[in-house]
């Protein structure tokens, strides 16, 4: 669960932007529409705890993430959120089982080859395992984006611009795979995006302007 | 261990910037280390054929040359000396000099130097037999341990010498051949590359002297008169009118008429005294300055190296932004951020290091075997010290120093600031 009230974030020489109030729980993933400039990808920031908002709290779960400090942040967002960022990066030396292995590492699960290979099968991606995660295409960096997300089973999994790159046949299969993922593990999904293709596969949705 | 890892797989995806890097501490480290060894087997070579020895006694020349000829045989004689000149410094009492020891120079076999002396050269120089006696007349000969395995000479096998220092540089070979009675065990000294025969062996050769008449062209040995020849020890030198290279002197001890022994010896004779220890001491004074001065040259290249990794780093940190951010953001703490690039810089170095362990000793033995360091003194590329583990210990550190700002600043990294820019 994700609540937030009175949120504000203000960045230097520019006018606060508020954000309204909202609930979002793991039945019922959200999506966050927004043009450019909007404060979307704000919002998921101040979700991930990367930056302090102005003013406002936001929950996840029981914990008042705003009240922590950066180190507990950290910890807790280790521990709770994945987060899927817009453009798919890796560790550029190692292939895509080693970049999966090495998140569980950092998220202090245990290193798991074969369940890194049983998402990556899951995904359709079980015969890249070891190519490099550079040579992939875009689609299926993708993939492994959400993969690397997703298997330390979070609380929270918060996607920017997941299809954002993608036409609209993959833009459609990487929001139903997300959706149905997120059920599966039973993690509150929220989706920011400015991609208005999705908006039909999400019961919740709020705009931004 | 994860850290290790990802630093090596980072350094392998640049393998062009690892590689000159890797190539400039190889290069810093195998000069430096070069010149440690040189100077450590030099030293080694000085002390070790010291033999105790304190004054050379020698024609008037160069001091140097004097101690680098009778000692470590890498020079030509001053000249000769008449043994009327030294007669007193044989005597057994003598209120300083303990014991003396005669050289005759100036032939060689093979370009191993042919050492005329007196019986007691066993004990000077602490030498044992490895196979048969020692001379018992001459023409005999007692051959060092690399002379006998090179030359493939055994007690009963006959060589013949010749004269000059060098085989190259021989003008003429006597018809006298000389009989091997004796092999000495090796020592690793230069001792191990001469061969030793009585001292009037020399005077035989030479037809010095003056009791002894020509029967004609002819020297062999055995017509000689060995009752007024043969020389073994320094008493039966007593009355002799011949010339010498060098004689070897110790003292009884270090009291203030040993140390002004030679110098009432070359105000007073026409013959001149050189102590070893000064005179190597003014050697290391000459060699140490071009030794320091490649040390200096390689401490340079070493920081040019210690930058290299610093860029080498700067770069993959720059490149690595994103990635770090995200290492961050998925839960990889400071430590292993800090871990992995500072475990890069150490892989660049021990590889560094590794490649200059090799490259210097490989380069000493193919260098010393094309000069005459290996043939003058003993100079190879299979000696190995524990000092060279400092060095090399030294050049990772300072790896390791120019990796800490790298690191630091990957460790700092702001995960929100990176991430803005995905």
């Amino acid at each position: 669960m994700v609540r937030i009230q009175d949120l504000e974030v203000q960045y230097q020489g520019e006018n606060p932007i508020h954000f309204p109030d909202f609930e979002c729980h793991s039945d019922r993933p959200l999506l966050v529409l927004g043009s450019s400039g909007s404060g979307k990808s704000s919002l998921l920031h101040m979700i991930a705890g990367l930056i302090k908002p102005r003013k406002g709290k936001i929950w996840i779960d029981d914990t008042e993430i705003t009240g922590l400090s950066q180190s507990e942040m950290d910890v807790f967002r280790r521990k709770k959120i994945g987060v899927a960022l817009q453009k798919s990066v890796f560790i550029h030396s190692l292939t895509v089982l080693e970049n999966l292995m090495y998140f569980q590492y950092f998220s202090h699960a245990k290193q798991n080859e074969s369940e890194c290979m049983d998402w990556l099968t899951k995904l359709g991606l079980e015969n890249k395992a070891d190519q490099k995660a550079f040579t992939l295409s875009q689609g299926e960096q993708q993939r492994v984006n959400f993969i690397r997300a997703l298997m330390k089973k979070p609380s929270l999994l918060l996607a920017d611009e997941p299809s954002s790159s993608l036409d609209d046949e993959n833009a459609i299969m990487v929001a139903r795979l997300l959706l149905h993922q997120a059920d599966q593990i039973g993690t509150t999904l929220i989706v920011v995006t400015h991609d208005h293709r999705l908006s039909s596969m999400f019961s919740n949705s709020m705009t931004l302007v | 261990m994860k850290a290790l890892y990802l630093a090596w797989k980072n350094m392998l995806s640049k393998p062009l910037r690892s590689g000159f890097s890797i190539l400039l501490v190889a290069l810093s480290v195998g000069l430096y280390s070069i010149i440690f060894l040189i100077e450590q087997q030099l030293e080694n070579h000085f002390s070790k054929n010291l033999a105790e020895t304190d004054l050379v006694i020698s024609a008037k020349g160069s001091p140097l040359q004097s101690v680098l000829c009778n000692i470590y045989h890498a020079d030509v004689p001053t000249g000769n000396i008449h043994l009327s000149e030294v007669k007193a410094f044989f005597n057994p009492k003598h209120p300083v000099i303990q014991e003396a020891l005669p050289l005759s120079l100036g032939d060689q076999v093979h370009s191993y130097r042919i050492v005329g002396t007196t019986s007691g050269y066993l004990d000077w120089y602490k030498l044992t037999l490895a196979e048969g006696d020692s001379f018992q007349q001459d023409f005999d000969a007692v051959i060092g341990s690399e002379v006998a395995l090179q030359l493939g000479l055994k007690p009963g096998s006959s060589f013949e010498g010749g004269h000059g220092l060098n085989a190259e540089d021989s003008l003429e070979s006597h018809p006298h051949r000389f009989i091997v009675k004796g092999v000495l065990m090796p020592t690793g000294q230069i001792s191990d590359r001469l061969v030793y025969c009585p001292i009037s062996t020399y005077w035989a050769i030479h037809d010095q002297g003056h009791h002894h008449d020509h029967e004609g062209e002819n020297h062999d040995h055995e017509h000689h008169d060995e009752e007024n020849r043969t020389v073994l020890s320094n008493d039966s030198l007593a009355g002799r009118d011949y010339d010498i290279s060098a004689l070897l002197l110790r003292f009884r001890g270090n009291n203030i008429q040993a140390l002004n022994f030679g110098r009432m010896v070359n105000d007073n004779t026409n013959v001149m005294a050189s102590y070893p220890a000064i005179e190597m001491n003014r050697l290391y004074e000459l060699t140490g300055s071009a030794s320091d001065l490649l040390k200096w040259i390689g401490l340079m290249i070493s920081i040019l190296a210690g930058i290299s990794i610093f860029i080498h780093l700067w770069h993959s940190l720059q490149e690595r932004k994103k990635e770090t951010a995200l290492m961050r953001l998925g839960g990889a703490s400071k430590i292993f951020i800090f871990s992995a690039y500072l475990f890069e810089a150490v892989i660049l170095g021990v590889f560094g290091v590794f490649l200059a362990w090799i490259f210097s000793h490989t380069f000493l033995e193919l260098f010393s075997k094309t000069t005459l360091l290996k043939r003058s003194y003993q100079i190879t590329g299979w000696f190995f010290h524990m000092y060279e583990l400092r060095i090399y210990l030294f050049a990772v550190l300072i790896c390791m120093i120019a990796a800490l700002i790298p690191s630091y600043l990957a460790m700092r990294s702001q995960i929100q600031e990176d991430l803005t820019e995905f």
